[in-house]
């Protein structure tokens, strides 16, 4: 499903290491700061000539995740007491680091780690919550080595 | 969309994938290939880098915990170009004027070869800025998740932060040579020059000094980029404010000796706000109040003495009227200081100077006609007109008209010039007071001001006019330190308008004291009510006593009329009425009436008497008038003539004793005061205005002379002629003068003595209240006490106290730690 780049749109396009590409309002993928500066035309790198950004460390289930919270983060941006994002529980590892990637500024912010039902579940909470560094990095060391 | 992994059944955590994070990262690789990126970016060439690749590289390299090596590896890299390629190419732009310029002083080259040069190298060094700020700020984005993990978990400064300040130590702190001085020296040195070529009126390129002060500003002493350790503060400013301080300390006083003062004050009003813009358009806003303190301190703080003193100071523009200089002035000043000290004080010392002046020839013109002033006073009196206002009283009513002027002057000037600024205005004010109350006759001359608009300054004015007059008399009192003198003198000058009846109109004297109470409180005022109170009992007792005598049927037409005022002793000051000192001492002597008046003076104190008992009456013949019908003899073929003679009660005495000579005897002046007991004083003066003044000479003195002596003789004047029915005789000293020395001494002691009694009083309430109380608190207490009427003298309240422990109203405390007095019921 790989669209056409097209230069100045409102549109950039994400595309994951496996070759599936996410056309994305820019506007909401710019939540990330990383994706926002790849993007920025006055430092003119390659990713901002042609509009899309190639991510090689970013699946595309997990990067179908990352596109679908800026949507829903766009869409909550103004409004109080937002309900939480469910992401599907197994791919919570893999969308924890590709935040981390993108930048923590993404307002995805970790998550409460708690047991429900007797099974671990991340709850990803889409309230912005200033910084939680230590909260994320617990995680990430405990999970991830 | 993309494929989904379907949830299954059963969830699992999907373990993320292994291959890019576990794999060993070949740091060397990596860097190679950023390097090589980073030379790219800082040629502007980064079109063909994918930024992903870059973040992801670094971004590997930090998670592989090697963040600090990559930190180093940029700051080295950073520092290599800086030190090398950047520096090399600024210090290419170093032209020989700039150098030579830095050492050996601006005359070698022209302001304009400077300036291209200077330009040239602000420009390169601008650029080389621009340049790397750009590449930085694209180095961090690409490094930013090792400013986000490695530099905020190792507390190092970003990557950014670093990069700024190896720009400031390899490119600013580095000396150009080797033993020259820093680029930084020269950049500050450059900009110096180019603001001292704006001053003195070289256009230069303000938005390029603008934007290398922005670097400044945007470069700190130290990675932590602390507020205010920016490059621009220890670096420029200092510098900038020193040499500002330098040219406008030099400048100031060029001008002071130059120009006069208000061009003097319209170019520093003018530096300021060129200082201002230069602030806003050149350098930084930041620097705006400390440069405008600065030229304020070297060009007002400093110079306003110097500024104020001037030829054309303040003192000039007073005397012309320079109300916007002086406006500028103030406003100069009121902006290093809220205060205004030395305007004020120079302010002040200009009205106590007019002041002195004004004192001084009052003092003279008074001085100088006093020593004949006595003698002629009887001749002008008889000469009997309005015109009798002798120099001293001329004198006393132009010092308070020429006070009232510069009071005028200055509120005017205040208002104007100075936005009626409290300060000033009150500092005016208190000079204005210094000035009246220096002059040591100040409160009889107001008082005689008054006395003059009373009789005859308020005729034909309209109410408007009238209550100017007044509101100037009240503006003049309020002034006054030692209102009970004033209140003495008023007391006197009223008293004979009162009895006299010179008062142009009563309302007017009543609204006058109405003003007074309001300004100077009841208890000033309580006595010259209770004189205006005497004076409608008086009439209403005159008219009792006239209907009276009415009633006692014993109409005889022979019989004389009489009018009266009896007055409260101790309101009224007769003594204004006695001639001096002499008189004060000789107990009032019994004066012998003529039967007629006698008889008249015994019905008036029956019926008074039967009116209220226990009431003396003391007659006052000093002050009296009465109207004569006198009979002279037919002269050659004439009928009798009779002529209507109003004089004094005295003179009437005088000449009814004629009544019982016979035709041409003659009396000596020892007879007549024997037959009539008329103090030797008044007598003198009115058989003066009976005997030498011409137009009532009616009786002959032998010898003809001016002045009366012992020894001489008076008879009637049969051949008294006078075109006139009525003829009045001269009432001496019926105006109000100035004092004679000796009056005023009389009035100088009569004053101290009453301030003794108020102060006794107050110290006698003061202690009354608080039992005991230290000396230093009780001087001070009573001092606040006493000044709403006059300034104490501290020693005149020792001697009252000293006086009441004497009389044991008061003693002293033996066991005080200091000394106390205690209070003795």
């Amino acid at each position: 499903m790989a669209t056409e780049a097209s230069d100045l749109s409102d549109y950039v396009t994400l595309v994951s290491s496996d070759e599936f590409s996410f056309v994305v309002q820019r506007t909401a993928a710019c939540l990330s700061p990383a994706i926002k500066r790849m993007l920025d035309p006055t430092n003119g790198f390659l990713e901002a000539k042609m509009n899309t950004c190639r991510f090689d460390n970013i699946t595309g289930v997990v990067l179908e995740q990352v596109c679908e919270y800026f949507y829903y983060n766009q869409k909550h941006q103004n409004s109080k007491d937002v309900p939480d994002m469910d992401f599907p529980t197994e791919l919570c590892l893999e969308i924890l680091i590709a935040a981390d990637y993108l930048g923590r500024n993404m307002n995805v912010p970790i998550g409460n780690l708690y047991t429900q039902n007797e099974r671990p579940r991340i709850n990803f909470v889409t309230r912005p919550i200033n910084d939680n560094a230590i909260a994320f990095s617990s995680v990430y060391d405990m999970l991830c080595f | 969309m993309a494929s989904h992994a379907g949830r299954g059944g059963r969830t699992k955590i999907r373990a993320p994938r292994r291959g890019l994070n576990g794999a060993d990262v070949d740091f060397d690789a990596i860097w190679t290939v950023l390097e090589k990126a980073f030379r790219e970016i800082h040629t502007k060439n980064a079109s063909q880098l994918s930024f992903e690749e870059l973040y992801r590289n670094a971004y590997k390299i930090v998670l592989k915990k090697k963040g600090e090596e990559l930190y180093n590896k940029v700051a080295d890299f950073e520092q290599q170009r800086l030190g090398q390629d950047v520096r090399t190419q600024i210090v290419n732009t170093l032209s020989a004027p700039l150098m030579l310029s830095h050492g050996s002083g601006n005359t070698l080259t022209t302001a304009s070869e400077r300036l291209s040069a200077g330009n040239k190298f602000l420009k390169e060094l601008q650029q080389s800025w621009d340049d790397h700020q750009v590449s930085m700020g694209m180095l961090t984005d690409v490094l930013m998740y090792m400013d986000r993990v490695y530099c905020a978990d190792h507390r190092q400064p970003s990557i950014f932060a670093k990069s700024m300040s190896l720009f400031r130590d390899e490119i600013l702190r580095t000396p150009v040579h080797a033993d020259q001085p820093t680029t930084l020296e020269i950049l500050t040195h450059i900009i110096l020059d180019q603001i001292s070529m704006d001053r003195d009126g070289h256009p230069i390129d303000q938005s390029l000094v603008k934007k290398i002060v922005y670097m400044l500003e945007g470069l700190y002493e130290s990675v932590h980029e602390v507020e205010d350790e920016k490059l621009y503060l220890s670096a420029f400013e200092a510098a900038f404010l020193e040499t500002s301080a330098e040219f406008y300390k030099e400048e100031g006083e060029r001008l002071l000796k130059e120009s006069d003062a208000g061009a003097y004050c319209r170019h520093a009003k003018r530096r300021i706000d060129e200082e201002t813009n230069r602030c806003r358009s050149t350098l930084s806003e930041m620097t705006t109040p400390k440069i405008q303190q600065v030229v304020e301190d070297e060009l007002i703080r400093n110079k306003m003495k110097g500024l104020i003193e001037m030829d054309t100071g303040v003192q000039h523009m007073v005397d012309n009227d320079r109300l916007s200089d002086l406006a500028l002035i103030f406003e100069l000043e009121s902006r290093v200081d809220a205060r205004k000290p030395e305007l004020t004080k120079a302010m002040q010392k200009i009205i106590t100077d007019m002041g002195k002046e004004i004192n001084k020839t009052a003092e003279t013109a008074s001085t100088t006609p006093a020593a004949t002033g006595n003698d002629q006073d009887g001749v002008k009196a008889k000469a009997g007109s309005n015109k009798a206002v002798n120099q001293q009283t001329v004198a006393a009513l132009k010092w308070v008209e020429e006070i009232l002027a510069l009071r005028e002057r200055f509120e005017n000037i205040c208002k104007l010039s100075f936005t009626s600024d409290q300060t000033v205005t009150t500092a005016i004010n208190r000079s204005m007071a210094e000035v009246i109350n220096l002059f040591h006759r100040g409160s009889e001359y107001i008082s005689l001001f008054i006395d003059d608009n009373m009789k005859k300054g308020i005729k034909n004015k309209s109410e408007a006019e009238v209550d100017a007059t007044l509101e100037k008399a009240i503006i003049v009192v309020r002034y006054l330190a030692d209102k009970d003198v004033f209140e003495t003198y008023y007391k006197k000058h009223l008293c004979k308008r009162l009895l006299l009846d010179k008062s142009q109109s009563i309302d007017v004297e009543k609204q006058m004291i109405s003003r007074m109470k309001i300004e100077l409180g009841n208890s000033f005022t309580l006595k010259l009510e209770a004189m205006f109170k005497d004076m409608t009992l008086s009439e209403e007792l005159t008219t009792g006593y006239r209907r009276y005598v009415a009633n006692l049927g014993s109409a005889d037409p022979r019989r004389a009329d009489l009018g009266i005022n009896v007055l409260t002793s101790m309101t009224w000051p007769l003594e204004a009425f006695r001639g001096g000192a002499e008189d004060s001492n000789e107990a009032r002597t019994k004066i012998i009436y003529p039967p007629v008046v006698r008889q008249l003076k015994e019905a008036f104190e029956h019926f008074y008497s039967g009116k209220h008992s226990g009431r003396k009456l003391t007659w006052q013949s000093n002050m009296g008038t009465a109207d004569l019908k006198a009979t002279f003899p037919r002269s050659k073929g004439g009928k009798p003539r009779t002529h209507d003679v109003s004089c004094s009660t005295y003179a009437m005495i005088i000449l009814l004793l004629f009544n019982d000579l016979p035709p041409g005897g003659s009396l000596s002046l020892e007879e007549i005061e024997a037959k009539t007991n008329i103090p030797k004083g008044d007598l003198t003066r009115n058989l003066q205005s009976l005997a030498v003044a011409p137009k009532t000479r009616f009786l002959v003195k032998e010898p003809m002379s001016r002045d009366v002596k012992p020894g001489d003789r008076f008879s009637f004047n049969d051949n008294f002629k006078s075109d006139f029915v009525k003829i009045k005789v001269g009432v001496v000293s019926a105006g109000n003068k100035v004092e004679g020395d000796r009056e005023r001494k009389v009035t100088d002691e009569k004053t101290n003595e009453g301030r003794g009694f108020v102060i006794e009083a107050a110290v006698v309430r003061i202690m009354k209240q608080r039992k005991e109380l230290s000396h230093a608190q009780l001087l001070s207490e009573t001092i606040s006490i006493v000044s709403a009427q006059f300034i104490p003298d501290v020693n005149m309240i020792k001697k009252r106290i000293e006086s009441l422990i004497e009389r044991e109203y008061l003693e002293r405390l033996e066991d005080a730690p200091v000394p106390s007095y205690r209070y003795l019921a």
